[in-house]
């Protein structure tokens, strides 16, 4: 008892100096956030009252942007559903593929390194490369998974060119793309569970659900907690699939949020119209995230917060 | 022993990557290659869709001692933003050599007005094709030179017409012809699914090419009002000329065309090129698609159909080039920009392109074009005949991306049957008209702006 | 001979059926990039044949000689390392910093500093472009690989610091309190207690890290001007869109772009499994 005073009263006269170490070690970040995101995130924000198109001065226009947005636009609405769409599926779909991909290949055995190498490259390709064999791969006739559908004689759907098939289209390509990578985090989530806890469970007879369940679940939850909120936030600004495979087509089925923002700033100029979609995006994305950390972050479960 | 073995191959391994990238710092420079004492200037256009080396600035290079034109290629999709990017950060290129709509620069204050320079130097426009200069003005200036232009013609496969009984020397020549005809020309496998496409409405290339403005055009459809404020989509015309579409599109087979639509790939699997569609309306730089990927194809070419109460018309795109504002040194750039429409560098190039078999170089110079050699290209007569009645497709320039997105959507749904050509040319018209109305407020702002700024200056320069 | 009769026990069975779903899916993940390999050495005739060819006759090497030939690969990836590197060691550096003391030191505002960050991950990019332009041209650094390189130092990424934070925090709280009771400074624990135990967490990132900037295109094609500045991808790209009607050449130039992500991945791969060892002993 008497140690843990001692040892109280140390953290204490540390912690008071720990304001300056703090804003020292923090200091490449707090700098780089007023040199390179504060300012465009004023300028951001006045430009989402404004009419603007980048090469004349912005003229200011009040709430026009928004209320345009919020009550006059079709396509706003069309791009949000289609990102909640998106994100409903693809997270779970993605985490608890990752997940299964991780447990699989997790624990050292014969050959597991090379199983790992394997399900991480997808992520390797990105970008233009991903989209343009994605588009190789969906092509009706000619595409490797309609061949395959035909063989086991299947219905085959006109994926990208169809407007029920376009978003799952996407969803799939992305599970493939990104799982390995996120596996390789919770691999890394998976080994840092201390090993005594397994040894004791299965001494006390408890079978592998019962270890996966209480053991792996909870000591892995800042992982997935970690993985979930990153998904999300990635998720609500997907871009480049949609903007390389179907420039929001068919249909506006593949119209994504930030597709739509592109559209808005990089092709019709309409910065300030762009702006304040970011900004609405923003709002969102932060109450969301917020709603996690209430909702799913007291559940998880951190080492160091145990003091 | 394995282990040691792996290990150290490892280490082997790593070592030579190392080297390597030590190497490569060590051994690797950038060429200088931009000779001294001269005026450097910055030329960007997008890289060629074949390996052409920039020959233009080579020549003008060699031509004198005094300027240095450095070719940029950049990727098509990104370099508009590039270049807005740099605009805004003013720090353009000297020059700047697109094919884009113009309007998206010259209504924006881009672009250098050339009005001046024209003046001075006598620089003859009646040199270029008529058609071309529309693009090029905005607000009574000029902003660009073309340089080379794009047109569009009817292609046809003519054994399918010979084995279905057409006469294969005779195109279409009217809408009524070009519907019959590809029906005719479609023929189907046995699941029911399209074999052989006669035509397929809107069908271009592998990229959602939209060209449906032709066909309203040809019944005389205006879609902006005579002094640039009315958008207007729903007259007669433009109504007509979609349903026709519509109507042909699902008459020849609706969402089985779609499917077969989306078989068709690049290169040599364009539906055309692969011999599975019969009928296409195709750029000018196609007949070199065909050499290359279909040298055997026996195809003619003609100018469009037309409807019964029409009259011909086709687009045509140019390429231009402009000085940017903000530009260091307009002066030389535009040396340069003199250099490369002359009559004789254009003929130059072509004739360089030509002897490569590579993809056609189109002269916007008259003189060029219809020279000797150009015409003696196969098929060339049709696409300078068809300048005749070239249109080109900046027809809304305020608006100009929010008129082609909102077209093409309601080109899209209409055949797709979602809606009838009325409501979603209405639905369009509205929303380019919203665009249209909030853009002429920005001009009269930017307009405003610049009086002020000039009084200012005024008000500086007197004290 | 008598271990052949040894009787098959459930502990076989288990273990045949998790090899059998790791090679199965291993063979599923793997088959776009056959394809891709297959489609990057045919023809164009032969990538749209009828029928399903894995090898192509003949087969086309002329793809991968005429991705080389049109520019020049070797100043490109030199380019690229240097950038690519340069950013890794801002991440490694200065983002782990960060996250040290967004996890393991206590002072007034990490929270509020922290939740900042956070929402900084959710601003869309595009917004961002035009601004961040008109700062680096003010600084003069268009033209330089400063603006690709510097925010990678003032930890432009904060996905990266949010990714080690989370991992400082599941390391034991005793170890580092134990320190601080032998006297040590926090910089010494960071260094000698925080960072051997993160290696795992710092591989992820330097691997994050290195696809991030390796495959960046849009940085490159917004700030750089001199086309003997260009980066792989922005190189690559450019390409592409060249030859955007040729699938077996693009399939031919994205390998060329994968295969040094793909030796730096094995390398890293190999280091993951010996740290696994490492933290699997503590606790």
């Amino acid at each position: 008892m008497s140690l843990r005073r001692h040892l109280h009263k140390w953290y204490e006269f540390i912690s008071r100096r720990e304001i300056f170490t703090g804003y020292l070690f923090a200091s490449p970040w707090i700098l780089g956030f007023f040199a390179f995101t504060l300012i465009p995130i004023i300028l951001s924000f006045y430009y989402s009252f404004c009419r603007y198109d980048v090469l004349r001065p912005p003229m200011f226009v009040g709430f026009q942007n928004y209320y345009y947005l919020l009550f006059k636009s079709e396509k706003f609405y069309t791009s949000v559903y289609n990102t909640l769409y998106f994100t409903v599926f693809r997270v779970p779909l993605v985490m608890i593929g990752s997940l299964l991909l991780a447990l699989l290949v997790a624990t050292p055995r014969r050959g597991v390194s090379l199983a790992r190498t394997i399900y991480y490259m997808p992520s390797i390709i990105t970008g233009v490369a991903l989209s343009v064999i994605w588009l190789w791969m969906y092509n009706p006739k000619y595409g490797l998974i309609n061949r395959a559908l035909a063989l086991l004689g299947l219905p085959l759907p006109l994926w990208l060119e169809s407007p029920t098939w376009a978003k799952p289209a996407i969803i799939l390509m992305g599970i493939w793309s990104i799982g390995g990578g996120r596996m390789i985090v919770m691999i890394a989530g998976l080994n840092s569970i201390p090993r005594h806890l397994y040894e004791s469970a299965r001494v006390d007879g408890a079978g592998w659900w019962s270890q996966f369940w209480h053991i792996t679940i909870p000591q892995l939850s800042p992982t997935l907690f970690l993985l979930t909120v990153v998904e999300v936030i990635f998720s609500f600004q997907v871009f480049t699939e949609a903007y390389i495979m179907t420039r929001g087509g068919p249909l506006d089925s593949t119209l994504f949020y930030n597709l739509e923002l592109y559209f808005k700033a990089f092709l019709d100029y309409r910065m300030g119209e762009a702006s304040a979609l970011a900004w609405l995006l923003f709002v969102g994305t932060c109450i969301i995230t917020l709603l996690m950390f209430w909702i799913l972050g007291r559940r998880v479960y951190y080492e160091a917060e145990r003091r | 022993m394995w282990e040691y073995i792996r290990v150290l191959s490892g280490r082997i391994f790593l070592g030579i990557g190392i080297l390597g990238v030590i190497g490569l710092f060590v051994f690797v420079r950038p060429k200088e290659d931009t000779p001294p004492g001269r005026i450097v200037l910055q030329l960007w256009q997008v890289t060629g869709a074949e390996d052409i080396e920039p020959v233009v600035p080579k020549w003008f290079n060699e031509s004198q001692d005094k300027i240095y034109v450095k070719p940029v290629g950049l990727p098509f999709l990104e370099i508009e933003q590039k270049f807005l990017t740099s605009s805004v950060g003013n720090f353009p290129p000297d020059l700047f050599e697109y094919f884009g709509p113009v309007a998206q620069w010259s209504t924006r204050g881009a672009l250098l007005p050339l009005d001046d320079f024209i003046e001075r130097d006598g620089y003859d426009r009646s040199a270029i094709f008529s058609a071309l200069w529309k693009e090029m003005m905005w607000d009574g200036r000029t902003y660009a030179i073309p340089t080379g232009v794009g047109t569009e013609a009817f292609y046809w496969n003519k054994d399918h017409f010979r084995k279905a009984g057409l006469d294969p020397d005779r195109p279409p020549a009217t809408w009524d012809e070009l519907e019959e005809y590809a029906v005719k020309l479609t023929t189907y496998n046995e699941d029911g699914s399209i074999k052989q496409a006669g035509y397929i409405p809107g069908y271009w290339g592998p990229f959602p090419t939209p060209l449906f403005l032709t066909w309203a055009i040809q019944k005389g459809a205006k879609f902006l009002s005579e002094d640039g404020t009315r958008v207007n989509l729903t007259a007669p015309a433009n109504i007509e000329a979609l349903e026709w579409e519509a109507k042909l599109f699902k008459k020849l087979g609706g969402k089985k065309l779609i499917f077969k639509r989306a078989t068709f790939g690049y290169g040599a699997q364009h539906g055309f090129l692969s011999g599975q569609l019969s009928m296409i309306v195709q750029k000018s730089s196609f007949v070199q698609e065909i050499e290359k990927f279909a040298p055997h194809l026996d195809y003619g070419v003609a100018p469009l159909p037309i409807p019964r109460d029409g009259k011909p018309a086709t687009m045509a795109g140019p390429v231009w080039i402009g000085i940017p504002s903000g530009a260091r040194h307009p002066e030389e750039a535009w040396e340069y920009i003199k250099f490369c429409t002359r009559a004789d560098i254009q003929l130059r190039s072509a004739k360089y392109v030509a002897e490569k078999h590579l993809a056609t170089f189109f002269p916007a110079n008259i003189k060029a074009a219809t020279s000797p050699f150009q015409m003696s290209l196969p098929h060339m007569d049709v696409f300078v005949e068809s300048m005749k009645f070239a249109h080109t497709f900046t027809v809304v320039p305020l608006a100009h991306t929010q008129f082609w997105r909102a077209y093409s959507e309601a080109w899209d749904s209409v055949m797709r049957g979602e809606k009838t050509a009325r409501e979603a040319l209405k639905q369009a018209e509205l929303t380019v008209q919203k665009a249209l109305d909030e853009q002429l407020a920005y001009n009269k702002f930017y307009k405003e702006y610049l009086r002020k700024k000039e009084k200012r200056a005024k008000a500086k320069g007197k004290t | 001979m008598n271990k052949r009769k040894k009787k098959i026990r459930p502990v076989h069975i288990k273990n045949a059926i998790h090899q059998l779903a790791i090679w199965t899916i291993a063979v599923l993940l793997l088959i776009p990039f056959a394809w891709m390999v297959s489609s990057s050495l045919k023809s164009p005739d032969q990538v749209f044949s009828a029928h399903m060819n894995w090898i192509p006759r003949p087969i086309h090497w002329e793809n991968y000689i005429k991705a080389f030939q049109t520019m020049p690969v070797l100043l490109y990836t030199r380019n690229t390392i240097l950038i690519t590197l340069l950013c890794i060691i801002g991440y490694l550096t200065s983002g782990s910093l960060v996250a040290y003391a967004f996890s393991q030191l206590r002072w007034a505002g990490r929270n509020v500093w922290f939740f900042i960050m956070l929402s900084t991950m959710m601003l869309p990019p595009q917004v961002t472009i035009i601004p961040l332009y008109v700062i680096f041209r003010n600084l003069h650094w268009i033209n330089t690989i400063k603006p690709l390189v510097v925010p990678a130092y003032l930890t432009g990424w904060p996905f990266f610091i949010f990714l080690m934070r989370q991992y400082f925090l599941t390391i034991p709280y005793e170890l580092t309190e134990a320190a601080k009771v032998d006297g040590a400074g926090h910089f010494k624990i960071y260094a000698q207690i925080i960072l051997p135990l993160a290696k795992p967490i710092l591989a992820v990132v330097a691997i994050f890290a290195f696809l991030l900037h390796w495959n960046d295109f849009f940085g490159p094609l917004i700030y750089l001007v001199d086309d003997a500045k260009f980066t792989l991808a922005l190189g690559l790209m450019t390409f592409a869109s060249k030859h955007q009607q040729e699938w077996s050449i693009l399939m031919a130039v994205s390998i060329i772009m994968l295969l040094p992500t793909l030796i730096v991945f094995f390398y890293c791969q190999r280091y993951f499994v010996e740290s696994i060892t490492l933290t699997g002993t503590k606790g």
